[in-house]
């Protein structure tokens, strides 16, 4: 019985999917809307050398690392 | 496989087929040529660093890092030790590759760092997915890293950091498990929550530091676990203001099996000046840092070996730091679609040490003053978009 029931609910889940791919499902933002988002101030990427080194500058001086979005490496202990 | 099983599959085939049956976009090609230089603490760090990204058609990228840092100076460990002033170069490359298909990227990368006693390679592979009406990016990150750990032995002889014949010993693997989710609100705000996991297993310490311990003359080796796990979560907003700039604030909350916790807070302010100035951006951030130490650190153990685990890095002591930024950039537009941009940004940080002593200090080691040091960042960059 839960076996039937995950099973269609994953059909349903997959449909449901593919009905978004093709645009059903409404964005409360339109594409049209999202030129603030889009601006290039408001990117994370916009200086990822920088930003890759400044990680790098915190990282071997303090414990924390992780969920910056960065991948660093190396030791460089000081 | 049997049928049975490929049709247990098939809803979640589906799911992929249909959260990527829109295009989505790859970054911009750029081309980054950064030099840097860090001042602090006795120590002075500098080197240029360059990025490379270039599309090969509409679904295909390709990435190459390079990253030279030169160390000279003495730090505070090396001045109470009485050693000689370092110089050391690390040397960093790596090479990435990203595949998009539908709005689904696909990525996998590799690092090398390699300094003369030390050497890290990192595999990451990742995948980031736009759905529901691309207002929502959700991605997924794995890294594999090794790192060979050495120790000086003499004028260009390095051996294994345990000795010669633990080469493996002397090795540290690392696994890092990320996932992040980015999510538009409004037309103005968008929101990122990511989670970061790290696992890693083998020679953690470092060889050349030793703690003190009695009166403060004696020492002897760091013993570090030879296993560490971390968490870090953090959560972002970015909001764009009415009159053209960007404020960005983040927050990190990070936790370790050593006993650390870490708190993290920065705020960014990104602003383009306008009329006869309007080629020109100025961004101001702040962001501060603090963390509690190691279960097994202190700066002062009362006699030899007197706990299984021991350090007297500052890393691992209680301390916060701040840090503001300044930084300006200025674009040079060859065609809407080729300029170059030119930015300085210089870092002033503090970092204040809550037990850790400075023991070139020639008093009593528990009354040596605790140490504290301010630091300067100077990034140089060109950066040329096509």
């Amino acid at each position: 019985m839960l076996r039937s029931i995950i099973s269609r609910l994953s059909c349903l889940l997959a449909m449901t999917a593919m009905l978004a791919g093709c645009s059903s499902l409404e964005p409360w933002v339109k594409p049209y809307e999202r030129a603030a988002l889009a601006d290039e101030i408001m990117s994370n990427d916009r200086n990822p050398t920088i930003a890759a080194y400044t990680d790098h500058v915190h990282e071997v001086r303090e414990a924390a690392s992780g969920a910056t979005g960065a991948a660093g490496g190396g030791c460089g202990c000081l | 496989m049997t049928i049975r099983s490929i049709a247990k599959l098939l809803p979640l085939a589906l799911l992929w087929i249909g959260l990527s049956a829109q295009a989505g976009v790859l970054p911009e090609d750029r081309a980054d040529a950064l030099y840097h230089v860090y001042q602090g603490d006795g120590i002075t760090v500098q080197g240029p660093a360059i990025l490379y990204r270039q599309k090969f058609g509409e679904s295909i990228q390709v990435n190459v890092n390079g990253e030279t840092d030169a160390v000279t100076g003495a730090s505070i460990d090396t001045r109470a030790s009485g050693a000689s002033p370092l110089k050391e170069h690390r040397r960093q490359w790596s090479v990435g590759s990203s595949y998009l298909r539908g709005k689904t990227t696909y990525n996998v990368s590799y690092m090398n760092s390699t300094e003369s006693d030390y050497v890290s390679r990192n595999i990451t592979v990742g995948i980031t997915e736009d759905m529901f009406g691309d207002l929502t990016t959700v991605s997924l990150g794995f890294t594999k890293g090794s790192d060979d750990v050495s120790k000086y032995n003499g004028p260009g002889n390095y051996i294994p950091a345990l000795g010669i014949g633990k080469e493996k010993e002397s090795q540290v693997d690392r696994r890092n498990y990320r996932i992040g989710v980015t999510q538009i609100f409004t037309k103005n705000f968008i929101a990122n929550l990511d989670y970061e996991s790290s696992a890693m297993e083998g020679y953690l310490q470092n060889p050349y530091r030793r703690v003190r311990y009695g009166n403060g003359n004696s020492f002897e080796d760091e013993i570090y676990p030879r296993t560490r796990t971390t968490n870090a979560v953090g959560l972002g907003g970015h909001y764009y203001l009415p009159y053209r700039a960007a404020v960005k604030l983040e927050y990190r909350y990070f936790t370790d099996s050593w006993g650390i916790v870490a708190h993290t807070g920065e705020l960014e302010y990104i602003h383009p000046l306008t009329g006869f100035l309007n080629k020109f951006t100025l961004e101001l951030s702040g962001r501060y840092y603090t963390q509690t130490n190691a279960d097994f650190y202190s700066d002062l153990f009362p006699f030899t070996r007197s706990q299984n685990f021991e350090a007297r890095d500052k890393i691992l002591a209680a301390f916060d730091d701040w840090s503001v930024r300044l930084g300006g950039s200025w674009r040079y537009s060859w065609s809407p679609k080729t300029y170059g941009v030119v930015s300085l940004f210089i870092d002033h940080i503090q970092y204040n040490y809550k037990n850790f002593r400075d023991a070139t200090a020639s008093v009593p080691a528990a009354q040596q003053p605790l140490f504290n040091f301010d630091a300067n960042v100077y990034m140089l960059q060109y950066a040329q978009h096509f």
